[in-house]
């Protein structure tokens, strides 16, 4: 009972929140942004030969995950500081 | 500072800020509505929202059915679905093991998600045979999709639904089913413990008469053991009659531990055998997705409600059981407010900026290093492996090395 009430308040305030996304249309990219992956794979891979693309990609992945890691750690204690009597 | 004393790299620099800080913006958003939503990157389009049928079929056959389509001029259904541009295909085959009959822009009639949209798929024409695999794919276009209907590689980055059937006429249905009766179970202790199968397997005159009732149990580990563990046994019918009865028994004492608070569910099928050859066997029964599924040592059984199945399987005695509810009662969600959650994703997964999401996440799945290459150098053999792949390895330790040492200035100057 209890736990059932606060799924239906969160989901109610959750609802809420993203009421104003079900307003707009549906998001679609054009047929030339993943056309474009495949042909960019095409000569990713031919380099592939000489180049370790697989490790470069993985590690820029790792590199985009720390960033967002370490920059999203620096947001969220930039706003606890703006809640006041917290330094 | 005078502009005209400006360092002109600044300018670029600050640009350059601004590109990395946006860009990080970006994946955090969109890093977050994936841990938030779980976005996969595909589908979102449930079988309820869409259909399909040709003649004779007057309405949407089933998911799955088996259908005979005698006519071309057929029809693709939306029912509620994402309001979008959508394309229909015809395959025959399997996701990722298709060849295509057709493909059809459904028209802007379609664009809300609601309409029939008729359509010419000439299935007769291919020499179908029973038992084959068709289905039809509705999707917001994009070559992705195609590709991977066709072949299974990468994924279809849009909304899309499958609706997959079957070639032929529907099997017959069994007549009778196997009639477990209730099993005797033992509260505590070891095996046996007896599962009665009687019954009179009279199927229908036109099927085989079978020799025998392959009985599987498979006995569900207490949550300390990490497997499950499964035992199959034949029952030898009465002179193929298809008529008999039948104890199934189990003596393995290794399995004491699915005896103590665990729980068993099993199935059956018909099977015709000859010495110890399998020749035919008949569908599974009871195995429609979900186990008939016993307490061990439960009187009466019977498929347990949601509040057995996760939390009563321990018996307190009356006192203890009657906390046990109270809480249950208390604390337990109900289902309908999960599904209420569950259906937050659909609210929101093909709109911005979640859809964007899943969106680019499939197109850089497309990227990879592994595609048929645009041009390739002419080398021979052992200039690959003695100077090209050594060359390769080197840069690829090279590589993880530099981004060892980066990490490391990035872990040390980092600052709380």
């Amino acid at each position: 009972m209890i736990t059932t009430i606060l799924l239906y308040i969160f989901l109610t305030i959750l609802k809420g929140l993203l009421l104003p996304f079900t307003l707009l249309a549906d998001a679609s990219l054009p047929d030339a942004f993943s056309n474009a992956m495949i042909i960019a794979s095409t000569y990713l891979s031919a380099f592939n030969d000489f180049i370790p693309i697989s490790i470069l990609l993985t590690i820029l992945g790792l590199v985009l995950i720390i960033e967002v890691f370490i920059n999203g750690f620096k947001l969220i204690n930039w706003a606890i500081k703006k809640i006041p009597t917290i330094n | 500072m005078p502009y005209i004393n400006k360092n002109p790299n600044e300018d670029f620099l600050f640009f350059l800020k601004v590109l990395i800080f946006t860009l990080l913006i970006f994946y955090l958003l969109f890093g977050v509505s994936k841990i938030a939503f779980g976005f996969e990157g595909s589908g979102g389009l449930d079988v309820n929202e869409m259909g399909y049928y040709c003649p004779p079929y007057e309405s949407s056959v089933n998911d799955g059915d088996f259908v005979v389509f005698e006519e071309d001029n057929c029809f693709y259904v939306l029912d509620g679905a994402p309001s979008t541009t959508y394309y229909g295909d015809s395959y025959i085959g399997t996701i990722g093991s298709a060849t295509q009959l057709s493909g059809h822009s459904l028209g802007s009639d379609c664009n809300d998600g609601i309409c029939e949209s008729g359509q010419s798929d000439d299935w007769n024409g291919q020499g179908l045979e029973q038992g084959d695999d068709i289905f039809v794919a509705i999707f917001h276009y994009n070559a992705s999709c195609r590709t991977y209907f066709l072949t299974g590689a990468g994924s279809c980055p849009e909304v899309y639904g499958v609706y997959e059937m079957k070639w032929g006429e529907a099997p017959p249905e069994w007549e009778n089913d196997i009639n477990f009766t209730e099993p005797v179970g033992q509260q505590e202790g070891y095996a046996p413990f007896f599962l009665n199968v009687e019954g009179d397997f009279e199927i229908a005159s036109t099927t085989t008469y079978w020799n025998a009732i392959e009985v599987e149990m498979t006995f569900y580990a207490p949550p300390d053991y990490a497997t499950s563990s499964i035992k199959t046994e034949w029952l030898a019918l009465q002179n193929s009659q298809n008529k008999g009865t039948g104890t199934f028994s189990d003596e393995d004492n290794a399995l004491f531990w699915s005896v103590i608070n665990g729980t068993y569910a099993y199935r059956a099928r018909f099977v015709e055998v000859y010495y110890d050859y399998v020749a035919e066997t008949s569908e599974w029964l009871y195995d429609d997705g979900a186990y008939w599924i016993f307490q061990v040592g439960e009187e009466g059984g019977g498929m347990p409600s949601m509040e057995d199945y996760f939390a009563t399987t321990t018996d307190f005695g009356i006192l203890g059981n009657m906390f046990r509810d109270v809480l249950l009662w208390i604390f337990k969600p109900s289902t309908q407010v999960l599904d209420y959650w569950h259906g937050i994703k659909a609210m929101v997964a093909s709109k911005p900026p979640f859809g964007y999401y899943a969106l680019i996440k499939g197109g850089f799945d497309e990227l990879s290093s592994e595609a048929t290459p645009a041009f390739s150098l002419q080398t021979t053999t052992t200039t690959d492996s003695y100077i090209f792949t050594p060359l390769k390895t080197g840069l690829g330790w090279i590589f993880w090395i530099l981004f060892g040492v980066w990490f490391l200035k990035r872990f040390i100057h980092f600052v709380i």
